[in-house]
């Protein structure tokens, strides 16, 4: 429709004529002098026009007058174009109150349906407070078919919405607790939305409910007295499962042993029962029901449900039990199975000895699978690394046959994995003291081959493995096992802040509440942060309530404030901040992997040797700072935190004592949203906390407010809107600066919009990739260039790099299997969405130099990416970590020309 | 809750929009698959497609199995459903939709007892 619209031409003016027309030829009168007919044609009309999307703003007097027409066909359709075309913010409706009360508590059934209808879906505050009483009683009225009553469910739900108050909770609770009795299950479905609201809002008054919930639970787990037309593909309805469970969830435990055990019981059914089945409408609808049941669980309520087993002597096959099916879960459903469910696994069972030799196993025994989910090796992997040894004497189950069929699933993971089967290797290397040689250098060599690795934590986490193992029984100590997590820790912070996100712009008074409640249970985190402030300085609720705290520095780190013993001090660095997304998630249990407490110190002293190097490069890339010199040290390497969020979307921009930054980013085409987050991470206020951005000229950037406060132990978020205008590598650069007691601290960051952000990665089909070659034959839009001192790298690793800047490697295209092919779309203002095509062909006698051609339809990106790559493929001599794109002058203008030249560090700041 | 439910053409012409929250008009036409802080959830049948707005919560895939019910039940109502039933007959597909959803919470699962409604409501015009 947009697009007639914009060819001008206007089907609400010929409409409009059309109904002139009409009038005219009844006499000249209005609307009302038109026979039945002509108006319903008129207003469907209206409909019509509407739902194409145009404006339509006439004619809604005439369908709100048609509600109160005596007869049915015309009525019908002044209630639905009525509650199509206006909403509750509309004065004309309060018109139609007066009509719409008498329909509905007047005889005629139809009639009722239709007011109830009405009210439902447009009811606003002058419905609740007028019909609700009418509503109720209705609903209650056992005159009234069904058909009525499950229509005032939802509409009683509605008015509750726009006003709590409506519904009376002691005079209520009781009759809601009998229209959960319910037989006919259109009521009882109406029913349970109306109780989940009423529920989120104060649960409180309606425990008499809850057996009622598990009742219907068991109803329709049995399929007892569920009649055909309510299973949906041979399920018990899912809809009314999937709602019941909801609602269950709002309690925070289950007194009564009976209502447990039957719960207990319908869980084990559904999580027993759902098996993956080729019919996708039923599978979805099973594992809508599964997901539920989870959510029904852990973390909160698996104590709970532990205890009761306790109390029935069958803990020691439920908690199995419950490994088992999850582990079921990731092997059936891989791709369903979010990272927070495995890393529940692995809470579970490290906090549950006698669960550790039996989860090895299971493990073990997943891995012989010819074909496992990515997931499955991710928590095999680490649940082999921790627990693998005490398997030890069964067979398959050497050090040796474990780390084998562990490394045979290495070629086929994604980057995000890698790091883990490290850490697993490296736990292998330390629980077979003393190794065997051959294992040994097996291991190591893979360690050193990932030193070079382009993926900040691959390559981190294998170089600091290396030099550990090489520190032979040291190891012991310092890998030793995961400590306990402590309970309640639930890594569910990407959804707190979706929650938290959604109750900030949320109007909806008895939805919010409900939301913020769901935030409380659901994610226990959200609340820890509260905890974790101090009780002295007094910082606005409001902004901590949910607000995730910044990490404490690597020392504070080790307290079991955290709960989470974490060590491994340079890991933690890369991704200290457990309130980013899931890659983020990753990052925070990966640092909890190392060795607790103490052995940080020893630690960094280990790798001081390549880390000494690394620091002084940091302060460098701090140089270019103004006149007087930061007296406040950087925690943790500057550059590589850039880097790492050049191929990631969250994580730490930059730490020192006083100050976190970290960064989330979503990008979508040219467009970015990055939002800071400054966490002020002492019992004081920062002061004259200022945040510019310097942009280079391709970049449209606005930052939104930064406060020149930010309170004790707070943390501010800060949007910053990103637009790619056109193709270059030049970088952002953030100059923030603020002041703590006397220390004036001012740092120049740069920021992770680069190149590669605004990539998306496409896959091309030979049929479309060699025309599109061919037709962009030569310079400027294809260029070509041998580059040398290429870092010497497997075509498979080639291949992941590639991949980890959103080219995507197209295989089989190019014959010659040392050759790569990649494509890419690129988006920028200036381009729109642009295909980029790359082919790089290598030498397998001399890797270190390769022929690489690129081709767009833009000569500057052209240039731009062909440069882009490069940089990505040459090996800076002095760096053991990944080459770094090359912010211009331009972009970090404050740098004055004698400070350059004068202060060798700067100069070559300047120049990484 | 569903905030929502659109039908689109591929071409993006609506076949049934029916909003459960007051909307400002310039809102409804940059509907994308994330809108404001809730998801959409789509499905396509031949060319068409079904969005449903819902809460960043609930449960996607019980509301992408509620949108093959709709299907379903409008399937069977019009006998192998396709679109031009849905243009010629927009007005009872507004019909189904309330019978089917009220409030933005599902009413009735019972494709039966939504058939047979309309049965009734037939009778009545």
């Amino acid at each position: 429709y947009h697009g007639i619209l914009r060819k001008g031409q206007n089907p609400l003016f010929a409409f409009a004529l059309d109904f002139a027309c009409l009038c005219a030829r009844a006499n000249g009168v209005n609307f009302k002098g038109l026979t039945p007919y002509e108006k319903k044609k008129y207003v469907w009309k209206m409909l019509y026009i509407y739902m194409l999307g145009y404006d339509v703003d006439f004619g809604h007097m005439e369908a709100v007058s048609l509600i109160s027409a005596p007869k049915y066909p015309e009525k019908q359709v002044g209630y639905i174009v009525t509650s199509s075309l206006l909403n509750e913010n509309h004065d004309f409706l309060r018109l139609a109150i007066n009509t719409v009360r008498n329909d509905i508590v007047g005889r005629n059934e139809t009639f009722q349906c239709l007011a109830l209808t009405l009210v439902g879906n447009i009811g606003g505050r002058d419905f609740a407070e007028s019909l609700a009483p009418d509503v109720q009683k209705l609903l209650i009225s056992s005159s009234c078919r069904p058909l009525v009553r499950k229509k005032a469910a939802l509409c009683l739900l509605r008015l509750f919405r726009k006003n709590p108050d409506v519904v009376n909770v002691d005079g209520w609770s009781d009759r809601m607790a009998q229209l959960l009795d319910e037989r006919d299950l259109g009521v009882l479905t109406s029913s349970m939305s109306l109780f989940v609201a009423l529920v989120s809002n104060n649960h409180e008054s309606y425990w008499s409910c809850l057996p009622k919930c598990v009742k219907t639970l068991e109803r329709l787990a049995r399929n007892q007295d569920i009649p055909q037309e309510y299973t949906y593909y041979g399920i018990p309805s899912p809809w009314l499962q999937v709602k019941t469970m909801r609602a269950l969830q709002y309690f925070p435990t289950i007194e009564d042993p009976n209502t447990r055990r039957s719960l207990f019981e319908v869980l084990q059914r559904v999580l027993m029962g759902t098996d993956v089945v080729k019919n996708v409408n039923k599978n979805n609808a099973s594992h809508a029901v599964l997901f539920e049941a989870l959510a029904l669980f852990p973390p909160s309520n698996i104590e709970g449900l532990t205890c009761i087993v306790c109390k029935d002597f069958i803990l020691v096959m439920v908690v199995p039990w419950y490994v088992d099916v999850i582990l079921q879960l990731i092997d059936k459903a891989g791709d369903f199975v979010s990272d927070d469910i495995w890393f529940r696994v692995v809470q579970f069972v490290t906090n549950n000895e006698d669960l550790q030799p039996y989860a090895a196993l299971k493990a073990r025994e997943y891995l012989d699978k010819p074909a496992i989910h990515e997931t499955m090796v991710k928590v095999s992997a680490y649940l082999l690394g921790e627990y693998g040894h005490l398997l030890a004497r069964r067979p398959g189950c050497s050090p040796k046959e474990i780390f084998s069929i562990i490394h045979e699933k290495l070629p086929t993971v994604s980057t995000s994995t890698i790091p883990i089967l490290l850490s697993t290797y490296a736990k292998i290397l330390m629980h077979s003291q003393p190794p065997e040689p051959e294992l040994q250098n097996q291991i190591w060599a893979i360690f050193s081959k990932y030193e070079s690795c382009i993926d900040a934590e691959i390559q981190q986490r294998a170089v600091e493995y290396f030099a550990l193992s090489r520190k032979g029984e040291a190891l012991m100590d310092i890998l030793a096992e995961m400590p306990k997590f402590p309970e309640r820790q639930d890594p569910l912070w990407k959804q707190s802040s979706l929650i938290k996100k959604a109750e900030d712009t949320e109007a909806d008074t008895a939805e919010q509440s409900a939301i913020k409640l769901r935030a409380q249970q659901q994610s226990s985190n959200a609340l820890v942060v509260t905890d974790q402030s101090p009780a002295n300085g007094t910082p606005p609720v409001s902004q901590l309530s949910l607000v995730k705290m910044p990490s404490m520095s690597s020392e504070n780190h080790n307290t079991a404030e955290q709960g989470v013993t974490q060590a491994n001090g340079t890991l933690s660095v890369v991704d200290p901040q457990p309130s980013s997304s899931s890659p983020g998630l990753l990052g925070d249990l990966l640092a909890i992997e190392g060795p607790p407490g103490v052995a940080v110190q020893s630690e960094h002293n280990l790798v001081s040797g390549s880390e000494g190097a690394l620091d002084a490069e940091d302060a460098l890339a701090l140089a270019p700072v103004g006149e007087q010199a930061n007296t406040v040290q950087p925690i943790g390497d500057i550059a590589e935190r850039f880097n790492a969020l050049c191929l990631k979307d969250s994580g730490v921009l930059y730490e020192d004592p006083y100050v976190q930054i970290g960064i989330k980013a979503e990008w979508r085409a040219h467009h970015g949203r990055l939002v800071l987050f400054l966490g002020n991470k002492n019992t004081a206020p920062l002061v004259s906390v200022q945040a510019l951005i310097l942009p280079p000229t391709h970049l449209r950037l606005e930052l939104s407010l930064v406060p020149d406060t930010i309170p004790p132990r707070a943390q501010v978020q800060c949007p910053l809107e990103v637009v790619n205008l056109r193709p270059s590598r030049d970088v952002a650069v953030l100059d923030f600066s603020y002041r703590f007691g006397t220390n004036v601290v001012n740092v120049k960051l740069r920021l992770p919009a680069v190149l590669n952000k605004f990539l998306q990665p496409i896959p091309v089909s030979a049929e479309e990739f060699f025309p599109q070659w061919r037709s962009l034959s030569g310079p400027p839009l294809k260029l070509q260039e041998v580059v040398r001192g290429v870092r010497p790298m497997s075509l498979m690793e080639m291949a992941s790099l590639f991949n980890s800047f959103r080219l995507m490697v197209c295989p089989g295209l190019d014959p010659n299997a040392n050759n790569l092919v990649a494509s890419t779309t690129f988006y920028s203002e200036s381009t729109r969405a642009m295909l980029c095509l790359v082919r790089v062909e290598t030498d397998p006698a001399d890797r270190s130099q390769l022929r690489m051609t690129v081709a767009s339809g833009d000569p500057t990106l052209t240039f731009e990416l062909k440069e882009f790559i490069k940089e990505q493929l040459v090996s800076i001599p002095t760096a053991l970590r990944p080459p770094v794109p090359v912010p211009t002058p331009q972009a970090q203008p404050t740098t004055s020309p004698a400070a350059l030249s004068s202060d060798p560090g700067a100069m070559l700041a300047g120049l990484l | 809750m569903i905030r929502f439910i659109l039908l689109q053409n591929r071409q993006g012409k609506t076949r049934l929009a029916k909003y459960y929250i007051p909307l400002e008009e310039s809102e409804k036409h940059k509907v994308e698959y994330e809108f404001r802080t809730h998801k959409v959830i789509y499905r396509r049948y031949a060319g068409l497609f079904f969005s449903l707005c819902v809460d960043i919560t609930d449960n996607e895939l019980a509301y992408l199995e509620c949108i093959h019910l709709f299907v379903e039940i409008l399937d069977h109502f019009f006998s192998n459903v396709c679109e031009l039933d849905l243009v010629f007959n927009f007005h009872k597909v507004y019909l189904i939709l309330d019978e089917f959803i009220l409030a933005g919470e599902l009413q009735e699962t019972s494709k039966k007892a939504i058939i047979e409604r309309m049965g009734e409501l037939e009778k009545q015009e």
